[in-house]
């Protein structure tokens, strides 16, 4: 079996990715912070709308850690 | 069968004609020299992309339980049927951490199943048997709930009747869903969720749009809800829910989300889907686009406030007091005959995908884990296919048994119970994809402890209409808060873990082998010894 080294990222690189992961955590389960109706958006309370566009944040976070960490998991690789 | 709806049940069943056909035609779809292999049957010869993975995986998120119980969660108890919402997207960082490392190391060492990892990486037999007998217990109440979930829509299309008659339709469609999974293995669902995503994300779109227009706009229907939940329920002399959690239901909000993000990725399913993916960055991928589901998950939720904001709607719900009823009345009355047949028919075949994989999981599990590992360890790949593909029979069968004889209301509970479980696998398959530091007889421990307090909790909860299993949150011991049973399980486990990992390595207790080295677990495609068995190269 042909050796292979760990392939590893630089430590800025790592605490940035594990921001961007941390954080969606951090929002949802804070529950009392967005208990409440008020401010409305669009007939929506607080609750359902803070939450709704959190899945949106958690996606764009997710896709820049992807980002920030390809060149450390192999050669970019074109597409589908 | 009275008032039977025609024009739905004719779309009803178009659909599952055509998904029936594509489920056999699927052996033929991208496929190697042989199926008589089991990464052939059971991972699609494990060369999905990105658009195929994340049909595939999003199958599993989107199931019967998606459609019919977390917006019944939401009609029944307001705000706390929404956990689904945060659990679906904080499930994704626990994807992109734990998944492309799972992909690698499988990749380099062949190991199709979380059982397979955790023998491999701790060097223990019984463990790996431990995660496997959990896989497949957990496995069983989960398909058990997508067929709960066919049971809904027809109830609403007015096929029922007594005896033989009620549970016919329901046989059926499970023959269905074994014969094209015996034959085609993972790449039935996998074609077949092309359908069902497309139909799904299409009655979802038109119902979120078109609903509130019918019902006087979004602020309309959240106050008629609010209006409907602070009414006192008679069984339990307190309000039904309410808009938003109060102190009395934060705890358990975000234990139920946290719990279930934990078990998402672990579930031997959505593992066999993964795994089934080409390459490293096609999950890494999928983590970030993945959420495009969740979002939808939860405009879904609040179709139960909907159900509430239409007063006949809520009425009949209430009548049948079955609350699992409130999705499928909901378009029965609203929409046209013929878009709420095809909305049905989403539910319908929104259960078989899922379920065809669920099985499929399992029967790998069992296969490799139990019945190669200990009594076969000399079973050619095409004795481990055969038997995989009994064992995937059988597990339908006994899901069907699960259906047949639990209260039917359950099935939220049931997955739940299924999700504490899973859970207790966190620490040796997670933590151990990142570790090797645990003992591999304390995570064993750990586990035991966790699933005993689990079960056994669980068993104990009880409410006016249930004697046990009423619900999965229960009171944390020291914390006077009620949170998920899975979670308080689960710290219970780490704690075990890390107190006898401690004591028996100062014991000095024989720790076993770790067949795997750091640089599997970055491991892609590109990389030589990334195993591609040679009959699934060719294509």
């Amino acid at each position: 079996m042909p050796q292979r080294a760990a392939r590893t990222t630089s430590p800025v690189v790592r605490v940035v990715v594990a921001i961007l992961l941390i954080a969606p955590f951090v929002v949802y389960l804070s529950v009392p912070s967005y208990a409440k109706v008020r401010p409305r958006l669009a007939g929506f309370p607080f609750f359902y709308w803070w939450q709704l566009v959190w899945v949106i944040v958690t996606a764009l976070f997710i896709g820049a850690a992807y980002l920030l960490t390809r060149q450390a998991g192999a050669p970019k690789d074109g597409g589908e | 069968m009275d008032n039977v709806n025609g024009v739905e049940l004719a779309i009803f069943i178009i659909f599952f004609v055509l998904v029936t056909v594509m489920g056999f035609m699927a052996a033929r779809w991208r496929r190697g020299d042989t199926l008589m292999h089991l990464d052939e049957w059971g991972l699609g010869g494990r060369k999905f992309g990105t658009f195929t993975t994340w049909f595939l995986l999003g199958g599993d998120l989107y199931t019967a339980y998606t459609f019919i119980a977390v917006p019944a969660a939401v009609f029944a108890s307001g705000a706390m049927g929404f956990w689904a919402l945060p659990y679906a997207a904080i499930a994704y960082p626990i994807v992109f951490l734990i998944g492309p490392r799972l992909w690698s190391v499988s990749h380099v060492h062949g190991y199709v199943t979380t059982a397979d990892f955790v023998r491999g990486r701790f060097g223990s037999k019984s463990l790996g048997l431990a995660v496997a007998v959990t896989g497949i217990m957990a496995m069983m109440p989960y398909i058990a709930l997508q067929l709960v979930g066919i049971q809904a829509v027809l109830t609403v299309i007015g096929v029922k009747g007594s005896g033989l008659a009620k549970d016919l339709p329901l046989l059926i469609a499970f023959a269905l869903l074994a014969a094209y999974t015996y034959t085609s293995g993972l790449r039935a669902p996998a074609l077949i969720a092309f359908v069902k995503d497309s139909l799904i994300y299409l009655v979802i779109i038109v119902a979120v749009i078109y609903i509130p227009t019918k019902l006087g706009g979004w602020g309309h229907i959240f106050d008629s809800a609010q209006a409907s939940l602070a009414k006192t329920n008679p069984a339990t002399g307190k309000p039904s829910g309410s808009l938003v959690t109060s102190n009395m239901t934060h705890w358990a909000y975000g234990t139920l989300a946290l719990g279930s993000a934990l078990a998402l990725f672990i579930y031997p399913h959505t593992v066999t889907g993964a795994l089934a993916s080409g390459r490293r960055n096609v999950i890494k991928r999928n983590a970030a686009l993945l959420p495009a589901y969740s979002l939808l998950l939860g405009l879904l939720a609040l179709l139960g406030y909907m159900a509430l904001a239409k007063p006949d709607v809520a009425a009949a719900v209430r009548a049948a007091k079955n609350p699992q009823l409130a999705v499928p009345t909901l378009f029965d009355h609203v929409f046209p005959s013929w878009f709420a047949g095809v909305a049905f028919a989403a539910i319908g075949v929104g259960a078989l995908v899922p379920a065809a994989i669920m099985s499929i999981a399992a029967s790998n599990l069992f296969t490799r884990n139990v019945y190669k590992e200990f009594f076969r360890p000399d079973a050619s790949p095409a004795e481990e296919t055969r038997v995989a593909q009994l064992v995937s029979l059988l597990v339908k069968v006994g899901a069907l048994i699960f259906v047949l004889a639990f209260d039917k209301t359950l099935s939220i509970n049931l997955q739940l119970l299924g999700g504490i479980w899973i859970v207790q696998t966190f620490p040796s398959l997670a933590f151990g994809l990142y570790t090797r530091w645990f003992h591999r007889w304390a995570l064993l421990a750990g586990w035991a402890a966790a699933m005993v307090y689990g079960t056994l909790t669980a068993y104990q909860q009880h409410s006016p209409a249930q004697k046990h299993f009423a619900q999965s949150t229960a009171d944390v011991p020291f914390l006077g808060h009620t949170g998920y049973i899975a979670v308080t399980a689960f710290v219970i486990n780490m704690l075990v873990v890390l107190v006898l990992t401690v004591i028996f390595k100062a014991a000095g207790l024989p720790d076993g082998t770790d067949e795997t080295r750091a640089a599997d677990y970055t491991a892609d495609s590109t990389d030589t010894d990334v195993r591609e068995l040679p009959e699934l190269v060719a294509e």
